[in-house]
């Protein structure tokens, strides 16, 4: 296991690196250097240059990727000049807030989705499966952006009950306080998601609820519910670990629309926002970020699935 | 001056309007109109737009609205203030400076400053205006409003003739007009305290308001304070001001706390107890906050937002109220600027093309700007018919934009246009089939046999502009215009459209379209016609107009500013004009003083106050 691990960080690093080529590239590449979109189109030409020479525009696509990556192993990841910060700062500012909203709500969709998926196993083809399949089905069509808006009219316009924006603090401490204002976007992410783990969840217990192990376990007089929560379960959720595993990228690199919508400043948004000006730094920052949590993602699910399920063996 | 390109940020004025729109419900301020001293007033940051420099001398990087005029300006006053109500004019009551006296033919001015004190307690003296003025010679590359031959390069001298005076001696005679309201509004004084180049160093110590070869040094110290975000509430230097207002908190999302300077010696003290600035990530997240009610207390109304106002409204308002409560007041906020999309005389292909003035106009008369500001910005636009803005109504408009201008849509027109020049419907396009440079032929260097296939470039993410070049492209075709409409982002936009100068034979662009340009206070076309400008994209080299441009830089009078005025409203030099969407602005209705909004984007909150 411990070599099987070592191998997978070795080849996670250069997965990481190439990520990181491969972006700066197309970054590069991209019509309309920085320069004007820093500067603006009332730049002197002079202003341009010096901007290009100043940041190292002006050298080799090659030469600038390992000026970067030099910077980067010395911890130092840019500087925004549109936002006026280190993005080291920018990401250690949004990332918190972003893990927070993604966490949240993966947490609620998952406790949501286990037990309804377990119901609708045990429960399949009758109406309460077709209706919350339909439920299911219709969440996870519904773009997040009307979601969201939905719900603010309805919970926050019509029922005055929510805030229509998420918390606005800083500090982690009273983001998490501010209950009120977390209930719609985490409830809009959580319906979005409840029904991809809902429907893993069903399709695996059904399949573990006609293995012979649970007709043993019936055989031996042992109560459904202990059936299905400590023998089927237990089996049923390593796809779910899969899935969830697989969702770590998306918890560092935020949700976009949700963020925009409730004016939560996380990763998605400002991904999104420097995109628009070229800023290079930021976005290869959380590129990066985000590359990290991918692989490093699947390692754990790798990982955990091995831990689930003893059968698994890594040499 | 601040100038800048961009899609619909907020900067003009608010005409106003004391009165509200008809059966909005809201006329007057709710409770009362008597104004209390304290509260709370919160103002909506336009979604990701939040200040993030505090040097005033700021650079190209870090120039923006939100950080100089929203921000900078409520605690660095400029030397002289513009906007006063809806007009771009200087404001003598709000200026640190009595008006400038011009002698000598206008190449020498005198200023003589007003008793303002520091909150440090020091006097504001004419060293402190040295003082800038030394830092803008010496790091004049590094000012955001440079353009070369203009400030700092016309002032020839600068010297501090007494404590509360300050006298330069100019390179040539100036329109006292655009000197004051273009070159001298740019000089913000700045506090002796700043004058150093370390934490530990003495006020003055830099010695950059003394001696400008010294500036660099101070220059970089000030300009790394202002690149630490996270110190701006705290750092001892930002808390030295000359305006109304301090900085209590603020964040790198954009949140901002301001409480009033005690020591403000303005004019208006702050009646607030706090000003607020809020940000946000979209435009729906901030109508949905302000629809809410309780947090914001003044911000604008996204166009998508707004219900269509009809055509036959006198008032620039919506119709109806846009929202659910009646907690608001509204009030239109103009942006001055020139919508216009700008034509490439310099494109291989159709340059000789464009530079045919019944051409321009041909191209001029197939935009229907009526129905843009009907359909596109759903009412909520003023057609721009030269290059002025018409609304507000100001001294700058001349009598060729009023009405609907010379070129108000007509397709019969454009048509007959070309077809008295040479040009022949062959299969719904036109094409040259009189080559020449004779009155009835094509043109010069326009070939025998080119057909209209143009190409406009235009700046996607904005559905109204979507629709405008649409609309345009539909109603081009029917005078046998073919327009292909090409979306880019904004930033590929701008980078394409550059000036190609020496480079013609490669210059691809041939129209573009990526919003307007906002002016100084005063709306001289310098930046757009003379050759060489940054901004004349379009390689513009007309001697008539450029002896009309330094015309108004040099002579104040309006009749010349107007024939300037008149000459681009007449001739398309380079671009034709688009409609000029405006904002919708809603502020709660217990609060006063705050319309009109300041025409050229700044805001002063220290005329603000609730009511009782």
């Amino acid at each position: 296991m411990a070599a099987y691990l070592v191998r997978r960080v070795l080849q996670s690093i250069l997965v990481i690196l190439l990520v990181s080529l491969v972006t700066f590239t197309l970054l590069h590449l991209l019509p309309g250097g920085p320069a004007r979109a820093i500067l603006g189109p009332r730049a002197t030409s002079q202003q341009l240059q010096q901007f290009i020479v100043q940041n190292h525009y002006d050298k080799p696509l090659i030469l600038q990727f390992g000026l970067w990556f030099n910077d980067l192993l010395h911890g130092n990841l840019g500087y925004s000049y549109h936002l006026n910060e280190n993005v080291a700062s920018l990401i250690a500012d949004r990332l918190p807030k972003t893990i927070v909203l993604m966490l949240l709500s993966i947490v609620v969709a998952l406790l949501i989705a286990i037990p309804l998926g377990v119901y609708q196993a045990r429960k399949r083809n009758t109406v309460g499966d077709y209706v919350l399949t339909g439920f299911s089905f219709l969440f996870y069509a519904m773009p997040s952006f009307l979601l969201g808006l939905l719900l603010i009219i309805l919970f926050s316009f019509v029922l005055p009950w929510f805030s229509p924006e998420a918390p606005q603090s800083d500090s982690l401490g009273a983001i998490l306080a501010d209950g009120n204002a977390l209930v719609l976007p985490v409830a809009t992410l959580a319906l979005i998601t409840i029904a991809a783990f809902s429907r893993y969840t069903r399709s695996s217990v059904m399949e573990n609820l006609t293995q012979d192990y649970v007709r043993t376990a019936a055989a031996n007089g042992a109560k459904d519910s202990r059936i299905v929560v400590k023998h089927v379960l237990r089996n049923a959720l390593i796809p779910v670990v899969t899935l969830l595993g697989l969702s770590l990228p998306a918890l560092f690199a935020g949700a976009l629309i949700v963020e925009s919508v409730f004016n939560y400043p996380g990763m998605g948004f400002l991904f999104w926002q420097e995109a628009i000006v070229r800023d290079y730094p930021v976005l290869l920052g959380v590129t990066l970020v985000v590359a990290i949590a991918t692989v490093v993602g699947s390692l754990l699910a790798d990982i955990a699935y091995a831990v689930l399920d003893p059968r698994v063996k890594y040499a | 001056m601040f100038n800048g390109r961009r899609w619909l940020v907020p900067v003009a004025t608010l005409t106003v309007l004391g009165s509200l729109v008809a059966g909005c419900g809201s006329s007057n301020n709710a409770g009362g109109t008597t104004p209390q001293q304290g509260g709370t007033a919160t103002w909506a940051e336009l979604s990701g737009a939040s200040p993030n420099w505090i040097f005033p001398f700021v650079d190209s990087a870090h120039n923006s609205v939100n950080s100089v005029t929203q921000f900078e300006n409520l605690m660095y006053r400029p030397l002289y203030w513009f906007g006063n109500g809806n007009q771009p004019t200087i404001n003598d009551s709000l200026s640190l400076a009595a008006e400038p006296i011009y002698q000598n033919n206008n190449t020498t001015v005198v200023m003589n400053l007003k008793p303002y004190v520091w909150s440090n307690g020091e006097k504001m003296t004419a060293q402190d205006v040295q003082f800038w003025m030394n830092m803008m010679f010496a790091e004049k590359a590094n000012w955001a409003g440079y353009v070369p031959t203009e400030f700092p390069d016309n002032v020839k001298t600068v010297t501090v003739t007494s404590p509360t005076q300050i006298t330069m001696t100019l390179d040539n005679t100036y329109s006292n007009t655009w000197f004051t309201g273009n070159e001298l509004a740019q000089i913000t004084p700045m506090p002796l305290a700043w004058d150093k180049t370390s934490d530990s160093a003495a006020p003055g110590s830099g010695g950059c308001s003394t001696d400008q070869n010294k500036c660099d040094a101070v220059y970089q110290y000030l300009y790394n304070k202002s690149k630490n975000l996270s110190t701006y509430q705290s750092e001892p230097l930002w808390q030295i001001v000359d305006g109304p207002w301090k900085l209590k908190t603020f964040d790198s999302d954009g949140n901002v706390t301001m409480v009033p300077n005690p020591t403000y010696s303005g004019p208006v003290k702050p009646k607030l107890a706090e000003f607020k600035e809020l940000p946000f990530t979209s435009d729906t997240a901030e109508f949905n906050v302000l629809r809410g009610g309780n947090t914001i207390n003044v911000g604008d109304i996204p166009i998508t937002d707004l219900p269509q106002r009809s055509v036959t409204s006198s008032s620039p308002l919506p119709d109806h109220n846009p929202m659910p409560s009646t907690n608001y007041t509204y009030a239109p906020n103009y942006v001055w600027g020139w919508s216009y999309a700008p034509i490439n005389y310099a494109n291989p292909t159709y340059g000789p093309a464009l530079k045919q003035l019944y051409f321009r106009q041909a191209l001029q008369l197939t935009i229907d700007q009526k129905t843009d500001d009907q359909v596109a910005w759903r009412g909520y636009a003023v057609p721009m018919t030269g290059p002025i803005p018409t609304a507000p109504p100001n001294q700058f408009a001349s009598q060729a934009e009023q009405g609907d201008g010379p070129y108000a849509f007509n397709i019969g027109r454009a048509k007959n246009l070309l077809t008295s020049h040479g040009w022949t419907m062959q299969n719904g396009t036109m094409t040259c089939t009189s080559a020449g440079s004779a009155p009835n032929q094509c043109g010069d260097g326009v070939p025998a046999g080119q057909a209209l296939h143009l190409t406009l470039e235009y700046a996607n993410g904005v559905k109204s502009v979507d629709q405008i070049v649409q609309q345009w492209k539909s109603d081009a075709s029917q005078a046998g215009i073919d327009i292909t409409i090409n979306a880019q982002p904004f930033n590929t936009v701008i980078s394409d459209t550059t000036s190609c100068g020496q480079k013609a034979s490669t210059c691809g662009w041939q129209m573009a379209l990526f919003g307007y340009e906002t002016y100084g206070a005063v709306p001289t076309g310098d930046p757009f016609f003379l050759p060489g400008s940054a901004i004349n994209y379009g390689s513009v080299n007309d001697p008539h107009l450029t002896d009309l441009t330094n015309k108004t830089l040099h002579d104040g009078s309006m009749t010349t500013f107007h024939q300037y005025v008149d000459y681009v409203a007449q001739q398309l030099p380079g671009a034709l004009n688009t409609p000029d969407s405006y904002f919708v602005y809603a502020y709660s209705r217990n609060m006063g003083g705050v319309a009109p909004f300041n025409p050229l984007g700044v805001i002063t909150p220290e005329n603000w106050y609730f009511t009782k």
